[in-house]
């Protein structure tokens, strides 16, 4: 049995983990506890990845850890004592950024190998990523009233906006993974990322304070789904499956607080 | 990619999005936030990710550059996987707490 194996098994666990922190984080009294079993299932996972046969060096690896604990710790500090709406939204930008940054690294590193297949996935996880970044961003500046809400009204074209974006990525993406090893590969992952940013911070932009927190729940979802991705290109099983669940999930609860805030509109 | 390693993952996919679709509906108002908080520490598991990117190994020159952003992005990922733990958790009110006084 080699770290293969181990390593397998423990990402089930994870995985299990993960579901029952979700069941358990429904209800009030047993969310922290379904914080603490998720959290452990993330840390193991984490752990187990050091094994995996293609972390061939340590130095930045520990780098990265240092850093992003400390960090994530005094910005927790730093934070207001209720979780919210902006400091999710916060959060949330800081893992997309680091979905956009794996996904170019990786084009960068071995683009050959990767296949049509690899190059959707590519495509997907770079969007995905730049999508709710630069989106989690905006919605934390109108959150935090660093930008004020609603003088965005004036323009009315977002529809055609949204579709103009969504065609460039089609495009683009679809050409790029055509061939991911064409000299001019760079050109279109700069192309879709681009469309990307313009479309996260559109989607964020004609919103008001009270729609807001069901677009931080989509852009959300549009993160997962750039893990899921990133899942397919690294070949990672638990990226998928983790990906996926928050992916579909946070579509259904997006669907949830727009029915719930119809309700008490009517 | 492998057709077979493919269909497998997508079938985790598919299976996955079903499960969740499940488990997020008909979510209480009063446990949506902290529901969403839980979501937003999985979807940190790009982490992993981040460690198989910046331990990727030297050659052909190009790769180091891929190595230091998988570390760039490792730490990014961690602020999120950290802070959202910690955060959605509470457990680090106590220590907050004591500060304050």
């Amino acid at each position: 049995m080699g770290f293969s194996t181990l390593i397998h098994i423990v990402y089930v666990l994870s995985a299990v983990a993960f579901i029952i922190g979700f069941k358990m984080t429904r209800q009030v009294e047993t969310a922290q506890r379904g914080h603490l079993i998720s959290g452990i299932g993330m840390a193991v996972a984490i752990l187990v990845t050091l094994l995996d046969r293609h972390v061939a060096r340590l130095d930045y690896i520990l780098l990265g850890l240092l850093a992003g604990t400390t960090v994530g710790v005094a910005l927790i500090r730093k934070m207001p004592q209720e979780v919210s709406f902006a400091s999710i939204a916060l959060l949330n930008a800081f893992g997309a950024a680091a979905l956009w940054l794996v996904t170019y690294a990786q084009f960068h590193a071995r683009p050959a190998g990767q296949g049509f297949t690899g190059g959707l996935a590519l495509c997907v996880s770079a969007v995905g990523g730049m999508v709710a970044f630069s989106g989690a961003l905006t919605a934390w500046a109108f959150l935090t009233g660093r930008i004020k809400t609603g003088q965005f009204s004036i323009f009315k074209k977002w529809r055609l906006l949204y579709l103009g974006c969504f065609a460039v990525i089609t495009l683009a993406g679809l050409v790029f993974a055509w061939d991911v090893v064409a000299p001019e590969a760079a050109r279109y992952f700069a192309l879709f990322t681009l469309a990307g940013t313009v479309l996260g911070v559109a989607l964020v932009l004609p919103d008001n304070l009270s729609r807001l927190p069901a677009t931080v729940v989509l852009l959300h979802s549009y993160s997962a789904a750039a893990a899921c991705a990133a899942g397919f290109f690294l070949q990672n099983a638990l990226m998928v499956v983790a990906g996926a669940l928050v992916c579909s999930g946070c579509v259904a609860l997006r669907q949830n607080m727009n029915q719930s805030a119809g309700n008490e509109s009517a | 990619m492998e057709t077979t390693t493919l269909t497998l993952l997508i079938f985790l996919l598919v299976l996955a999005a079903f499960l969740g679709q499940e488990i997020f509906s008909k979510t209480p108002v009063s446990a949506q936030i902290s529901l969403l908080s839980s979501a937003n520490a999985v979807s940190g598991i790009g982490v992993l990710g981040a460690v198989l990117t910046a331990g990727l190994a030297e050659n052909a020159g190009n790769n180091d550059l891929a190595a230091l952003l998988g570390g760039v992005a490792l730490a990014l990922a961690l602020v999120n996987t950290a802070a959202g733990y910690l955060g959605a958790g509470g457990w680090l009110d106590q220590f907050r707490n004591k500060q304050d006084k």
